[in-house]
């Protein structure tokens, strides 16, 4: 027994000794974050391929113009041509012309070279590419219209630039609607992406607020008093006709929709104190949810619809809550900050984007549904009422500052934050349209 | 007892065996008091992947705490001193001439290579501890990390520089994509592979473009004896996503 123990404890050593050295090899080396947030990509003007004198000031157009679309999403950090080493406009824009250590050089990991060709009112405009750090072509495309669907066709390409590249087309065709307030009334606005064409939706001249966009993209709901009472209504955007849908003379809020548009989460006190409920849009049928005699207000669905985060103060102060989409199993999700409300659930994940106070005023935090600590997103002025983007990597929200309120756009990190709309009094509830294919 | 020592006795075998077996462990216990010793960190002595550089990385976001902010800047600091310190004691090569001539001397081993990796690493986490936890960082920095941490930092310097990769765009899930790459003596890179990926291309892609872009590594330095070197190069999302 005694030999055999000195034997294993033998074997034991010769196995440490003759194995560690194995262990040596290699040496890993972690890297936890890139120093830049954004791909590095160079544009060159456009080549004017049967040098239409006229159409000269183009060439610099469909550069600027795919540069400036780029830089919405926040994703680009488009190279100054002043560094270009090559004009590939005289070399070519095509895969054989291309000098990839050219681009290399000055810190490109992409390009995109273009040429147009003009006759009469007819453009035809091709758009390619490259991976100048592996020296391929990543898509080429051309496309042939009217010179007047120049813009068009930029975006277009933009959206080729950002699959490839980010695997999602990116949002230049959706809106995102809002309450902006001026003069004592109370309107539904909406405008692009990318701020551009602002439109007055309604025209009530009394309070309609909380605007929510279907998940089918036709329709809007939203809280007017325009008959007295605060009543609930869909518009349908098509024909621009407000249908009444909820009405008991008591508040009647609406908050996210199914993801089939048929049935919405709305918070009503149509029994008393506020309470949130499943309403069925074919036969107007409501399911209570909560029965909490305190406040329960903001009902946003998860992904899958499995469950519900909402806004309580059962427990004194304001917090926000989890429920089963049945209204069973509530459990407390916000701790910190003492006033946390709006919460938005993520469109592809378990984090829910809320307002939350800090340091005397509210700001956007993320926070995981399992809990852990909340992030703080903003930090400037006053930011409310977060919304995600359909593809969750942007968050609208509107931000208070200097006086002013201004809707503003950023990337869900809390980067590249963008206004895109101000003018009037006061905005809240913005609301994010789902893809509307206008590109 | 004595039954037992005449069973010892009796064959003459056993005690050829027991002898050699003896001198064995008394070899064995040796190397082991060896490998033990004091003067190496018993981290290095792991069965998985020999040995992490693992620094303390530069958040970008708004949404950071104080904290880490505050190691970013302590970390930026920590490689520019440890660069300074190396000029310093190549410089003063006559003060810390007692540890030169050994290390001529032995050879320098893989294993010390291991074992001073490890001593550099320990020293960059406590820096970045004491940062995190806002003490004094740097205080009572030793000279022998410097040459190992300096040669990793350079290449996580260069290869983090050359990493691009928008926050935004990467999905709910924590990722680790493990690149092997062999490093040519003038630091030339002669093979990329995926030893591990991490289940989106896009992150992948990211990773790989960030190697190809930091070909040439820097060089080998000379207490690296081989004509190449095979490394792994961990990419990892954890501290980055949102």
């Amino acid at each position: 027994m005694r030999k055999n123990h000195i034997v294993l404890f033998f074997v034991c050593i010769l196995w440490f000794v003759t194995a560690v050295p194995v262990a040596y090899g290699k040496v890993y080396i972690n890297i936890d974050s890139p120093s830049a947030q954004k791909f590095p990509i160079a544009i060159t003007p456009f080549k004017n391929m049967n040098n239409a004198g006229s159409q000269e000031s183009l060439s610099p157009w469909f550069a600027d113009t795919l540069g400036k679309t780029l830089e919405i999403t926040g994703f680009f950090n488009i190279l100054d041509r002043k560094a270009f080493l090559v004009d590939q406009t005289k070399l070519g824009i095509s895969t054989e012309n291309i000098q990839f250590p050219a681009w290399t050089g000055i810190g490109a990991e992409s390009l995109v070279t273009g040429g147009f060709t003009v006759s009469g009112r007819d453009l035809t405009l091709e758009c390619r590419l490259f991976d100048v750090v592996q020296g391929k072509l990543i898509v080429g495309k051309r496309y042939t219209g009217k010179i007047e669907e120049r813009k068009e066709m930029v975006v277009r390409f933009a959206q080729e630039i950002l699959v490839a590249l980010t695997g999602e087309k990116g949002l230049f065709d959706t809106k995102i609607a809002f309450a902006g307030k001026k003069s004592g009334s109370s309107e539904i606005h909406y405008v692009n992406f990318d701020g551009t064409e602002p439109v007055k939706l309604t025209n009530f001249r009394t309070i309609t607020l909380s605007p929510k966009w279907s998940p089918d993209g036709k329709q809007i709901s939203f809280l007017s008093y325009k008959d007295g009472a605060p009543d609930l209504f869909v518009m349908d955007l098509n024909r621009r006709t407000a249908r009444k849908i909820l009405s008991n003379g008591r508040l009647n809020l609406p908050a996210t929709w199914s993801s089939d548009s048929r049935r919405m989460l709305v918070t009503s006190s149509k029994d008393g104190s506020e309470e949130i409920y499943i309403l069925s849009l074919s036969d107007g049928r409501m399911t209570r949810l909560t029965s909490d005699p305190s406040i329960d207000v903001s009902p946003t669905w998860s992904s899958d619809g499995k469950q519900i985060a909402f806004v309580s103060d059962r427990g004194g102060t304001p917090q926000i809550y989890l429920m089963d989409s049945s209204g069973a199993g509530v459990r407390r999700l916000t701790f910190e900050g003492g006033y946390n409300t709006t919460p938005a659930w993520h469109p592809r994940s378990n984090r829910i984007a809320y307002e939350g106070r800090a340091g005397g005023t509210f700001q956007v935090m993320v926070m995981e549904t399992e809990g852990g600590t909340p992030v703080q997103l903003t930090t400037n002025g006053r930011s409310e009422n977060p919304v995600w983007s359909p593809d969750g990597r942007y968050i609208a929200f509107v931000s208070r500052l200097g006086g002013k309120s201004r809707v503003c756009v950023m990337n869900s990190n809390g980067t590249n934050v963008r206004v895109i709309h101000e003018g009037l009094d006061s905005y809240v509830s913005p609301t994010w349209s789902p893809h509307l294919n206008f590109y | 007892m004595t039954v037992k020592s005449l069973r010892w006795r009796s064959d003459g075998l056993t005690r050829l065996n027991t002898a050699v077996l003896l001198s064995l462990l008394i070899h064995a216990i040796a190397l082991s008091v060896l490998f033990f010793s004091p003067a190496f960190p018993t981290r290095t002595w792991t069965f998985g992947p020999a040995y992490s550089v693992d620094l303390v990385s530069a958040p970008g976001s708004l949404g950071r705490s104080a904290t880490a902010t505050l190691s970013r800047e302590v970390m930026n600091a920590a490689l520019k001193e440890s660069a300074r310190d190396n000029a310093i004691v190549l410089k003063k090569s006559i003060v810390t001439k007692t540890p030169t001539p050994l290390l001529k001397q032995d050879a320098p081993t893989k294993k010390q290579d291991a074992a001073r990796l490890n001593q550099a690493i320990d020293e960059m986490r406590k820096k970045a501890d004491a940062a995190d936890a806002g003490g004094q960082p740097f205080s009572g920095q030793g000279n022998t990390a410097s040459l190992m941490s300096q040669y990793y930092s350079q290449i996580w310097s260069k290869v983090r520089q050359n990493w691009a990769l928008p926050q935004s765009i990467l999905a709910d899930k924590n990722l680790e994509a493990v690149l092997d790459v062999r490093v040519l003596r003038n630091g030339q890179v002669t093979h990329i592979s995926f030893e591990k990926r991490s289940g989106n291309s896009f992150f992948d892609q990211s990773a790989y473009r960030a190697i190809k872009k930091s070909d040439p590594l820097p060089p080998l330095p000379a207490w690296i004896q081989d004509s190449s070197v095979e490394l792994g190069i961990r990419f990892r999302s954890a501290d980055y996503r949102r």
